[in-house]
């Protein structure tokens, strides 16, 4: 066990920090005028130095690194650190880019892959229906090829940012006639064209970042498709071998210290929060699951980096965090208590001010829904980590 | 970085667990003391020979140097297997011996303790929920009765906790109480010891402190432990045990229980190592890591090994099936040393208030 880097972690440390001090640190206390554009230098700047998009090839504007689980996520934490911007935010990134890679012909990859990196192209995801939630595959949203181009009519929804896209990767049933699997096909559609129409959602909190995407014979080339017709579901399981460039467990440590923060600052009954009995408890309660898990982000990275499996352990970061999340919110909640009564500013995520927990509250609760629910979680964790046997017929 | 066992440390964890396959019968042992007393013989001198006593000790005593966190794997592996033995406290009582500033202890105790020929017991327990050092009142040359003493009936000598510190007596000058009661865990009994006043040999003060996080750290590694093993056994149990014609554990109902289980169980392990690496290298988290793991992991070890009862049904509430030597196990381990919310308020009280970068 040895949790200090090593000489040659230590060297890149101070490279990194070197770099962001110049490249970020500095110019930023001289609020550049254009912001966007300073930042998308930056990245570019950030990608040639090798510290942004590892896995993706130079020729398509990554900086193609061997991959390396220590080094990403000291890079990571340098840029956390210093809160510089690290890959373009979004599914593009994330998702289809990653995808792309894997499963794209050569000339989509150059035509795609750059631009979605840069942040020009920005990728709405095209996958949950209002019928097709958890049981994705039984998705109606269809298209037929007419001539050199698709027809899309589709209803999709819980589309993030989709007002704020350029594009959609979208799955849609291409063989009427097949079974439910393999009738789906993963299509590529430009957002700015006639027939689609964006709803925003109205959430819980107040906020519409979520959208419903209506597409009514809506036309994209018949190329636009990655894999074969028919092979859409694979292609949207496609699981890359990503590195992990960040310990599992650091965002939960970082809503920790807020919570403590807040104890701190708040007062309950005339005496700061965290001088109640009942509420420390509670604090130290979760400060055991947080640091667990912190522990387990470690052993993780540690045996990634050492190319030896993870194990169960991976399968069990979500459900970990979304548990511990439920359980700074009702804290929280007894802290903000009568200041609960009034919805938040809606000025941001930040915690700041004991009102804006009700962001974390609500935030917690999309977290056991969004990217695969709980009991999807739980459901994968029972059948891929302990090998318990299927109950539903597929 | 590395946060993982070394190899050194996976080789001696592999011995350790071939030897308790080979002589801890868990099924067995639900028969009791017939059974167990021959099992703690066995598993002792099985761990003596693979050098269990010594690993705490520094090398320049003729130890193995390897660390509390190596000590932990041992006590993960007892455990895992609710293995009856002496061998942790008396690989502790070892270290003290050879680390504390009388010659006499260790010329007296470090090598029988180290070869096995004589055994340890720790007596801290004073009253209430009070067992940490700030909490010792009797006096050394008072006396004192401990309460709730591991293994005290086999114990040839006893390290016991006064307001002074911690002090070597010989088991001659101690009297061990019959238990009025049955023990909770069978496989670790527990009894009153009556100290007399001004016997025995006292150690300064400092190492009281060190001695009580360590053994928070391995009843930590203990706990959680026996709670994955109840949580394997119950996930292999779902496996076969058949109702409406197919495996119980194909209903979700079961699987979604047994997923909330291990995400409890499972990363409480890797906490249980941050606080025997941070005793290890004295880092200033040390005392405040090793409550917390022992808070958390007695909480999740109980609660994973009560909820293994609950999904299992009626055969796990049987004596005969073993289930409840690993819930007691648990049990125990929650008890000793402070409860989980004493603990917590030790954790809030070692540092001003929970440390924020």
């Amino acid at each position: 066990m040895e949790l200090e880097y090593s000489n040659e972690h230590i060297a890149l440390q101070k490279e990194v920090e070197a770099f962001l001090e110049h490249a970020w640190t500095a110019p930023m206390r001289d609020k550049p005028a254009d912001r966007a554009a300073f930042t998308r230098d930056f990245r570019r700047a950030a990608t040639e130095r090798g510290y942004l998009y590892r896995n993706f090839p130079k020729r398509y504007g990554g900086s193609e690194q061997p991959p390396d689980a220590m080094r990403a996520a000291v890079i990571r934490e340098c840029f956390e650190r210093a809160r510089a911007p690290m890959e373009a935010p979004g599914n593009g990134v994330t998702m289809f880019a990653p995808t792309l890679l894997e499963a794209g012909e050569e000339w989509q990859k150059e035509m795609f892959i750059p631009k979605t990196l840069s942040g020009e192209y920005r990728w709405a995801q095209g996958y949950s229906e209002p019928g097709a939630g958890s049981d994705l595959a039984s998705l109606r949203s269809r298209a037929e090829l007419d001539g050199d181009e698709w027809v899309i009519n589709a209803h999709k929804i819980w589309t993030t940012q989709a007002f704020n896209c350029t594009h959609m990767f979208i799955l849609v049933r291409t063989e009427p006639d097949a079974p439910k699997h393999a009738g789906i096909s993963y299509l590529l559609l430009k957002l700015d064209q006639p027939g689609v129409t964006i709803r925003r959602i109205h959430q819980i909190t107040g906020e519409s970042e979520f959208c419903e995407v209506f597409l009514e014979n809506v036309r994209t080339p018949a190329d636009w498709i990655v894999g074969k017709r028919g092979a859409g579901w694979q292609v949207s399981r496609t699981t890359l071998k990503h590195e992990r460039n960040s310990i599992g467990g650091v965002r939960t440590l970082r809503l920790y210290e807020s919570l403590v923060r807040l104890a701190r600052a708040t007062d309950l009954n005339g005496k700061p929060a965290i001088e109640d009995p009942a509420i420390l408890d509670r604090i130290i309660a979760i400060e055991g699951y947080v640091q667990a898990q912190m522990c387990s982000g470690y052993y993780q990275l540690t045996r990634d980096a050492a190319g030896e499996s993870v194990g169960i352990h991976a399968l069990l970061n979500k459900l970990g965090a979304t548990t511990i999340g439920k359980e700074i919110a009702a804290v929280a909640s007894d802290i903000i208590a009568e200041r609960a009564l009034h919805m938040p500013s809606g000025d941001g995520s930040g915690q700041r001010n004991p009102e804006q927990w009700l962001n974390q509250i609500f935030g917690s609760l999309a977290l056991t829904i969004a990217g695969g629910s709980s009991n999807i979680q739980r459901n994968v964790i029972a059948e891929r980590g302990l090998g318990l046997p299927r109950d539903r017929s597929e | 970085m590395h946060f993982d066992l070394s190899s050194e440390q996976r080789q001696f964890e592999d011995s350790v667990t071939q030897l308790l396959a080979d002589v801890v019968d868990l099924t067995a042992m639900t028969k009791g003391s017939d059974v167990i007393d021959p099992t703690r013989e066995k598993v002792d001198a099985g761990l003596a020979q693979l050098g269990a006593l010594s690993v705490l000790v520094p090398e320049e005593h003729g130890g193995l140097g390897m660390g509390l966190l190596t000590l932990s794997v041992l006590a993960d592996c007892l455990g895992r297997t609710a293995a009856p033995s002496a061998v942790i406290q008396s690989a502790l009582a070892a270290w003290i011996s050879a680390e504390c500033d009388d010659a006499a202890i260790r010329k007296t105790w470090l090598e029988p303790l180290m070869s096995g020929e004589a055994r340890a017991a720790f007596a801290l327990h004073e009253w209430g929920d009070a067992w940490a050092p700030s909490q010792w009142r009797a006096s050394a040359r008072e006396g004192v009765t401990k309460h709730n003493v591991v293994d005290a009936e086999r114990a040839d000598v006893f390290v016991v906790g006064f307001a002074e510190g911690l002090c070597f007596v010989e088991a001659s000058e101690v009297r061990v109480a019959t238990p009025k009661q049955q023990a909770l865990d069978m496989t670790r009994p527990t009894a009153d010891v009556v100290v007399a006043g001004n016997v025995g040999r006292s150690i300064s003060g400092a190492l009281a402190n060190r001695v009580f996080d360590a053994l928070l750290v391995l009843t930590a590694a203990d706990a959680a432990a026996a709670g994955q093993r109840a949580f394997e056994m119950t996930v292999d149990y779902a496996k076969v045990r058949e109702q409406f014609d197919r495996p119980i554990g194909s209903f979700q109902g079961l699987k979604h229980q047994l997923a909330d289980m291990v995400v409890d169980i499972e990363p409480a392990r890797f906490l249980c190592w941050y606080a025997a690496h941070a005793w290890d290298h004295e880092l200033p988290d040390a005392a405040r890591s090793a409550a917390l793991a022992k808070s958390h992991a007695a909480d999740v070890a109980v609660k994973t090994a009560r909820a293994s009862v609950e999904a299992h049904g009626g055969i796990g509430y049987t004596w005969e099936y073993p289930l409840h030597l690993l819930l007691k196990r648990a049990m125990h381990d929650r008890a000793m040393l402070g409860s989980s919310a004493a603990l917590r308020k030790r954790v809030a009280a070692l540092t001003p208030t929970p440390p924020v970068r």
